[in-house]
This record gives C-alpha cells, sequence and structure tokens, in this order.
C-alpha cells in the first residue's frame, strides 16, 4: 500500500531511511522548516537551509524514488530572537512562491512569548497575502491552551479553518480542533505525544475524517516509518482500510492538495529515480541500486 | 532576442501571455525588486512547462519566462545588474538556477559573472552542471584553461555530452591533453572502457599504454569507439605519433559515424535510451 508522511525532517535523516521508507510505501513526503537544534546566529543560515529543503534534499529522497515537499516559515523557538526574525521575515517571500512549499510552516508557540506570538501573526498574514496553507506546530507544554490559541489567533486574522494544518494533536486537543474545522495532524512519537496504539483508539472514536497521521521524525528519538506502522496496526486492530488509507495518504492530499503544489500525479506518474544524475563525479547512491530500479 | 520572444509566445497559451505580459511590465515599472522576486518563483504556478526549440537549443517555457523577467528591466551598470543576478541565485531551486545559468549569454553584463558560473560547475546536481556547460556560449568566451579543462573532465565523469560544449574544438590545449591521457591511463589501469568522445580532445599522445588501447577498442570495441579511432588517425601523423603505424592502416569505409559530433549524438540517444 501506498503512504504520506506528511511531516517528516529528512535533512536530519540517513540514506538507509530513505531506503526503508520506500521499501514500505512512503511515496510522499512533506518537510516542514524546524529549528535545527542548534539555534542558528545570522540570516545567511536560514537562506540555506530554506535552499537545501528546495533543493539537495528534493534531489536526495528523489534518488529513493520518494517525492519531497516542504513548507517554509520561520519556527517559534527562533523566533525569540528579535533581529533575527526580522531578517528572517524578509526573505521568506523569496522561498513562499517556489515549486513544492506546499505551506507556510511549521508555524506556532514554543513557550508562548510575545516574539512568539508577533511572528506567528506576521507569518499568517503572509499566508494571505501569498493564498498559501499553513501548518500549525502546536506547543509541547501548556498544550491544550496553546493549541487553542493558535486557532483563535488564525481565525482572528481571518484564516479559513480548512486551510489550516494543526499538528501535534492528541487525546485532549482534537475536539476542538475538529470542531473549529481545521485539519488535525497526529505525530507518532517513539516515547513521546502520540504512540502507534493511542492513534488506533482516536481513529477508533473520532473516525478518519480530517485526521492526518504523521511521523515528524528528526533528529532527535523518533521513527521515519511511524505512518506505515500505525496504518498496518490500525489495519491489523480492525479499522477499516477506507480509514486507513484517509488518515495515513488522502487526507494529506486533500488538505496539502489545495496548495496546487502536492498532486497524486506527481508520484503516480514518476520515472525512476535516475541512478546516473551523478555529482561531483559519485552518486549518492554510490553504486547502491536504487529503490525503483531494484523493484521493477 | 526577437526569435526567442516570438517562439516563446507561440507555445504559451493566452491566459499565460496575459499573465505574462502584465508581469513584464510590472517588473518593469517597479521601484524595488520585490516584483522580479516573486514573478520569477511564481512563475513555475502560472507557467506550464513546454519544450521551445530556438536555434537548435532546447529550452522550456518557464525558463524563457523567467529569463525575459531578468531582462525586463534595463539596469544602466553592471553592478546593480551583478547584485539582481545575486540575489536570484542564493535563493533559487534547481529548475531556477538552471535558467539563471543557461541564460548567462544573454545577459547585458557578463563578465562579473564568472563565479556564478563555476559554481554551476561545481554543482551536485548534474542539470545545474549542463546548463553552464552545454549549449552555452559563455565558457568558451570568459573561461580561463583551468576552469574550462576541469568542465571537460567533470563532463566526462558524468557522463555529459563533449558535442554540445561550445569551443571543444577550439579550445583544446596541452595540459587538457595531459589531464585526458591520465584520465584514460587511469581508466584502462583499472580495466574500464573509455568514453569514445574523450579522444576528440586529445592531439598528442606518447604512451604506449594508450596506443594499445586504441587498438584493441578498434578490434574489438563498438561503433562509437571504433569510428573514434577512426577519426583519431584522420589527424596528421605528426600530431599524434610520427612512429606509430597502425592509424595509418585504417580504413575508413566501414566506420559507422564520421564526424566527432556524430559519434556524440549517438552516444547521448544511446544513453538516454538505458
Amino acid at each position: 500500500m501506498k503512504w504520506i508522511d506528511p511531516h517528516i525532517h529528512c535533512s536530519a535523516r540517513t540514506t538507509d531511511d530513505y531506503v526503508k521508507m520506500a521499501e514500505q510505501g512512503i511515496v510522499a513526503v512533506i518537510e516542514p522548516a524546524f529549528w535545527l537544534g542548534q539555534p542558528r546566529t545570522n540570516v545567511g543560515s536560514f537562506i540555506d537551509y530554506y535552499s537545501s529543503l528546495i533543493g539537495w534534499e528534493r534531489f536526495r529522497a528523489s534518488q529513493y524514488g520518494i517525492k519531497h515537499y516542504c513548507t517554509i516559515g520561520l519556527n517559534s523557538k527562533e523566533a525569540n530572537n528579535e533581529a533575527l526574525a526580522e531578517e528572517v521575515m524578509e526573505i521568506l517571500p523569496r522561498f513562499l512562491p517556489k515549486e513544492g512549499v506546499v505551506a507556510v510552516g511549521e508555524i506556532g508557540y514554543d513557550d508562548q512569548t510575545k516574539l512568539e506570538d508577533k511572528y506567528y501573526r506576521a507569518q499568517l498574514e503572509l499566508a494571505k497575502e501569498y493564498d498559501m496553507l499553513v501548518m500549525v506546530h502546536t506547543p509541547h507544554r501548556d498544550k491544550k491552551k496553546g493549541t487553542i490559541k493558535s486557532m483563535e489567533v488564525a481565525l482572528e486574522h481571518g484564516l479559513d479553518p480548512n486551510k489550516v494544518i494543526i499538528d501535534h494533536n492528541n487525546e485532549e486537543t482534537i475536539q476542538d480542533t475538529l470542531d473549529r474545522g481545521f485539519w488535525a495532524a497526529f505525530t507518532i512519537y517513539p516515547k513521546t505525544k502520540m504512540g502507534n496504539e493511542r492513534m488506533v483508539e482516536v481513529v477508533k472514536k473520532f473516525g478518519s475524517d480530517r485526521i492526518i497521521v504523521d511521523s515528524s521524525a528528526d533528529w532527535g528519538y523518533s521513527d521515519p516509518l511511524a505512518v506505515p506502522k500505525t496504518a498496518n496496526l490500525m489495519l491489523k486492530m480492525g479499522i477499516a482500510e477506507e480509514d486507513v488509507v484517509k488518515t495515513c495518504y488522502s487526507n494529506a492530499i486533500l488538505a496539502y492538495g489545495q496548495s496546487g503544489q502536492f498532486n497524486e500525479s506527481d508520484w503516480e506518474q514518476k520515472t525512476d529515480a535516475d541512478p546516473k544524475e551523478l555529482f561531483e563525479g559519485n552518486s549518492v547512491l554510490r553504486g547502491q541500486e536504487n529503490n525503483q530500479t531494484k523493484t521493477s | 532576442m526577437d526569435s526567442y520572444l516570438s517562439n516563446l509566445l507561440k507555445h504559451l497559451s493566452e491566459s499565460e501571455t496575459v499573465w505574462f505580459n502584465k508581469k513584464m511590465e510590472l517588473i518593469k515599472a517597479a521601484e524595488n525588486e520585490k516584483e522580479l522576486f516573486f514573478s520569477f518563483s511564481f512563475v513555475q504556478r502560472k507557467i506550464e512547462r513546454k519544450e521551445v526549440v530556438v536555434d537548435q537549443r532546447k529550452w522550456f517555457t518557464d525558463e524563457l519566462v523567467r529569463l525575459f523577467f531578468i531582462l525586463a528591466k534595463e539596469e544602466n551598470d553592471p553592478e546593480t545588474f551583478y547584485l539582481k543576478f545575486e540575489k536570484l541565485f542564493i535563493t533559487s531551486d534547481s529548475k531556477e538556477s538552471i535558467a539563471l545559468l543557461k541564460s548567462l549569454p544573454f545577459y547585458p553584463y557578463t563578465k562579473g559573472l564568472l563565479n556564478k558560473a563555476s559554481e554551476g560547475l561545481r554543482s551536485n546536481v548534474s542539470d545545474i552542471f549542463k546548463a553552464v556547460a552545454i549549449f552555452n556560449e559563455f565558457p568558451q568566451k570568459y573561461f580561463n584553461e583551468m576552469t574550462w579543462n576541469q568542465m571537460i573532465l567533470k563532463s566526462l565523469f558524468i557522463d555529459s555530452p563533449l558535442y554540445s560544449i561550445i569551443g571543444i574544438d577550439e579550445k583544446r590545449n596541452l595540459d587538457l591533453n595531459r589531464m585526458l591521457c591520465d584520465y584514460a591511463l587511469e581508466r584502462i589501469a583499472a580495466s574500464r572502457s573509455i568514453n569514445p568522445e574523450l579522444w576528440r580532445c586529445v592531439t598528442d599522445v606518447s604512451d604506449n599504454r594508450i596506443f594499445s588501447e586504441w587498438e584493441k577498442v578498434f578490434s574489438n570495441g563498438n561503433d562509437f569507439e571504433k569510428s573514434a579511432i577512426g577519426l583519431i588517425s584522420k589527424r596528421s601523423k605528426e600530431q599524434i605519433s610520427p612512429s606509430y603505424s597502425m592509424l595509418s592502416n585504417i580504413s575508413h569505409e566501414k566506420l559507422r559515424y564520421n564526424t566527432w559530433d556524430e559519434i556524440g549524438e549517438a552516444l547521448e540517444l544511446e544513453r538516454k535510451e538505458l
């Protein structure tokens, strides 16, 4: 079966992960711009990071037969460095209209400071100006209040909830998210946030409409196979295949497809990854067969 | 540029033409570069990618639209233009980088973009490399011998065709000759095949291992290899090696390809079909 992981930080993952993801049926991924663990100290670091999301990482994923998309935004943690945040806001319009950029994101709150609020709002305005979707990162701490605030502020700025994906939901926030008409994404982490079994229960209770499963796998302890594993567990636990497909594949297309940059035809018609696309005399495959050639 | 514009317009739909013309006007009239930056990237949402052949070169509609956007506002001094290019370049995605580099020969000021062109050659993405290397007058005009030679060598490493490089014969030089012979010897030592296009830029050979290689591929090689040896043998004896007789005994009638361009083109076609 085919799956989409609509939230994964591929830049922090190895090529082995790409191989396994492709083997497990992941055909497309969305990599939201986030923080790197190490705080950035100048705008050039942001420029290079965004460039790698639309360039190098997309190329790397393509070598494993996976279509790579991204979101571009100033993350909440680094919004707290005001001087730098101002400079980043200046360059965001240069990246938002690029090919394969499906949303402004991930933006929102971390500590829920005034500066986080300022740049969250400024980026909601940008999304409106560029007629783009928004991917919202909801805070880990003081989660329920922060999630509700994220949505209220988006509504206050006149965003259509159908064009906003609220990520990192849990059992305590989902009702509020669905009630307001937003998309509710769930991150499956091995230990924290949502676990696979909990996700099964969520779908049993809330159904599959507007619910999206992702891994948010990054440089920390996380699982790039969270989506296929959760999908398989759901199937095993008796959830209807239709609901599994919706939460782990087609809802992501419905939500992010609104950008015009995320179309099923992109990966349905894809040609085989070209193992001859080389760089510096070497392919990223370094003699390894790519997944496409291997399975075809 | 007129033939480029008329060719482009032939490939744009009505609504695309309206958008293109409107944006050209806006970019021209704009006080700052915001409109250009936005439109330059927005091309991918507005213009359907179609192939356009102008002067035997393959372009895409989106690339040509981007080129005209860059030229829309005339700059009176090189520095302003270079700065504009730099800003577009550092935030470009792959397709945009390709359009920017492919367009090098059409800019009002080009000399100051030497570093950008070299950066394109260093790219890991082969299509960005090719945007500079093939069907582009810039390298012949501005690259020094060192950069030129690296470009030729890298072309061979990544299977980018030599015949499409403008000036490939005119810019042959002794240092390149040496680099190519060394590379050929490395391949021979590793029992690997040699791209027959390599020999196009080799004019001076003294190593017997290369002669043996020629003999080997001339009797057992494929049509590309045999034809390449045939073409080497047409060069004056003094150029290659006065004392080496094998080449003068070659009959050319049975060879499939008669020019280096034919070999290069056929090789490229074969690679695409593989």
